[in-house]
């Protein structure tokens, strides 16, 4: 009896305790505003992430990186769901799923934080603006810079990220849009690598192995051309395979400075991070961004370019 | 008067029992986050964090009677992501036919009945062969990924009945529907596992699989039923998700079932069968929910968050085998 009743005040003081610490609010010294990327560990939201913190410093405000492990729609929303409790004064997100999201961003912006979408947009949501690459015409650019270097003929295979993601199918579609311009041009194939570089290299090798004559190859995203340039390298097909890829990591730079990949279409998420948090920090003004859509813009860099960029990018951590 | 008592031996009994350690751990991490944070003790905070760790829950009861078997079960996660989908495929499939609420609940049996059927398949596997469950539920996970992937192409399933949302999306009251099946499972899965037969017979052959067989009991029966049920439960967790993202995403439940075994482990089961509660399960469950809930309050960087969840885990595991010996019980 008596370790019932004590177990059972202990229940109830807890809850009371809780209940009243609920009430309290410690001083805010700063305000907080939180980056949300696809997925944690790909030096591409390093560089998002190391923008948002030069735009937090300049305006004085906390910047906060928080992402799920894997592109998991609903571990991103759970994080969503945690920061919009935790009250923060802004929230840019690049979503895993443009319409899943859509319910917990429109909470967000109900509870007073407003949210602007990066790399990838969710256009049915209340976000204030998306701040991003023009994905549809970025990919039309690969397209037809993928389509010179092989003098329009040949076969293509494209390898993205995860399929569900609006910023990938645009690019997608965007290339597909071009090479249709050439009728000798027959796309072969379309993998996925999960954003994640391992599985890259292992769907090009399948790709390969499958389609031995393969002329050239797409990467949508970041792990795309260097998983290609693994394969190629793997299989003796250096110069062989012509290989167009997305961002400028400093593992694709290489490869375009040895020769395996040719050209890529360098985004800009330094860029993407930093006006984020500008936006953001103004709109808790009261200033709306001068556009819904905000276009970072992308710059092609080829062998012939690729020693402005090597080194000088924004990725160290 | 009697009924009060016989409540208060109820409490007594449970909590003096082997969850009060974990229990403990989870009021401490509550007490801190409340005092630490200003977001966290607000009631929509609660029940939002009670609706995130609700289907790890859910699995987690089918998954605590296979490792109370001396088993695992690798492939909840997958066969969560085939459950969705299948229900999605369903639904949009009877959509020109049938009316809204019809298709949802069609949608809702499909994907449970694709749960029930990996379940099966599983547990037909490991109790008619003498391959370890680790193996063959690796197996599973991969084939029911891949079927995943095949039958959605990588892309998400959408255009589904605004119907079939409420299970995922809805709320009694102020509580959300998840939660509250999560409550229903658990209670079910208790009492089943305490006070029925089948329940009992689980226990026995985790903790000693040769005796239990000799004293009559159908050791390959038992081993069939607890995979079947972590494969429906799976499912019913699967068409939830999916009903919460309002469609069925092949990326669903990647890596769940490490969240899902964290959580039957913390609460105090012991992979080498033979002991285990759903209580446990479901404050396991709670706890790496809350944890995880506070990273983001905390505004601990994403990059860092992966290390506390793995110090939690086995602090708490740590703690319950301290209190557990001192108690002077057996490790089973």
């Amino acid at each position: 009896m008596k370790k019932t009743l004590g177990v059972l005040s202990l229940l109830a003081a807890s809850v009371a305790v809780l209940s009243v610490t609920g009430c309290w609010k410690p001083s805010e010294t700063k305000q907080v505003f939180a980056l949300v990327p696809k997925s944690v560990g790909h030096i591409y939201w390093a560089a998002a992430e190391k923008g948002m913190h030069a735009a937090a410093q300049e305006e004085g405000v906390e910047g906060l990186f928080m992402g799920p492990e894997t592109i998991d729609v609903a571990r991103q929303i759970t994080i969503m769901e945690g920061l919009i409790a935790k009250r923060v004064a802004g929230i840019a997100i690049a979503p895993n799923d443009p319409t899943a999201v859509v319910p917990v961003i429109n909470r967000a912006v109900s509870a007073g934080i407003p949210v602007v979408t990066f790399d990838s947009d969710a256009p049915e949501s209340q976000r204030l603006a998306y701040v991003g690459t023009v994905n549809t015409a970025a990919g039309k650019l690969a397209g037809e810079t993928l389509a010179k270097l092989i003098n329009g003929k040949g076969t293509v295979a494209i390898s993205t990220g995860g399929l569900g993601a609006l910023n990938l199918n645009e690019r997608v579609a965007g290339f597909r849009g071009a090479i249709k311009a050439y009728p000798a041009i027959k796309e072969v194939d379309i993998q996925t690598n999960n954003d994640d570089e391992e599985l890259a290299t292992a769907v090009a090798e399948s790709v390969l192995a499958r389609f031995p004559d393969l002329t050239a190859f797409f990467g949508a995203n970041a792990p795309g051309a260097p998983g290609a340039a693994r394969a190629a390298k793997q299989s003796g097909k250096v110069g062989k395979l012509k290989i167009v890829g997305f961002d400028d990591t400093p593992i694709c730079l290489q490869f375009i400075k040895d020769g395996v990949v040719d050209a890529t279409v360098a985004q800009r998420p330094y860029d993407m991070g930093y006006r984020c948090i500008k936006i953001l920090v103004q709109a808790r003004k009261g200033v709306k961004p001068e556009s819904q859509i905000i276009d970072t813009g992308v710059t092609v860099i080829t062998a012939a370019t690729v020693d402005q960029f090597l080194g000088k990018q924004d990725y160290t951590p | 008067m009697r009924a009060i008592n016989r409540l208060l031996n109820l409490t007594a009994r449970l909590f003096a029992a082997r969850e009060m350690g974990i229990l403990l751990v989870l009021i401490v991490m509550c007490l801190v986050l409340s005092f630490t944070t200003e977001g966290f003790a607000q009631v929509e905070n609660l029940l939002l964090v009670a609706r995130q760790f609700s289907m790890f829950a859910t699995m987690g009861v089918g998954m605590t009677m296979v490792i109370v078997t001396g088993g695992i079960d690798l492939s909840v996660g997958s066969v969560l992501a085939l459950a969705g989908c299948a229900a999605a495929k369903c639904m949009l499939w009877l959509g020109p036919y049938a009316g809204g609420e019809i298709a949802a609940v069609a949608g809702i049996l499909a994907g449970l009945g694709a749960g029930l059927v990996c379940g099966v398949a599983s547990g037909l596997i490991v109790a008619a062969v003498r391959i370890p469950p680790f193996i063959v539920t690796l197996g599973m996970m991969s084939i029911t990924r891949g079927l995943v992937y095949v039958i959605t192409r990588g892309w998400p399933i959408t255009g589904l009945p605004p119907a079939f949302f409420f299970l995922g999306q809805g709320r009694l009251w102020i509580v959300p529907v998840p939660v509250v099946s999560m409550f229903i499972v658990a209670a079910v899965g208790a009492v089943f596992l305490s006070r029925t037969r089948v329940g009992r017979s689980i226990y026995a052959v985790g903790g000693n699989e040769e005796a239990s067989r000799l004293s009559g009991i159908n050791v390959g029966y038992v081993k069939f039923f607890v995979y079947s049920t972590c494969g429906l439960l799976a499912g019913l967790a699967g068409v939830t998700t999916a009903s919460h993202l309002s469609s069925a995403q092949p990326s669903s439940g990647l890596t769940n079932e490490l969240d899902v075994i964290a959580a039957v482990i913390v609460g105090g089961t012991s992979l080498m069968g033979g002991s285990g509660t759903v209580l446990g399960t479901l404050i396991g469950a709670a706890l790496m929910g809350v944890l995880r809930n506070g990273l983001v309050l905390l505004g601990v960087s994403a990059n860092w968050q992966l290390i506390p969840i793995g110090i939690v885990i086995v602090v708490a595991v740590i703690f319950d085998q301290f209190r557990q010996m001192r108690r002077g019980r057996v490790q089973a």
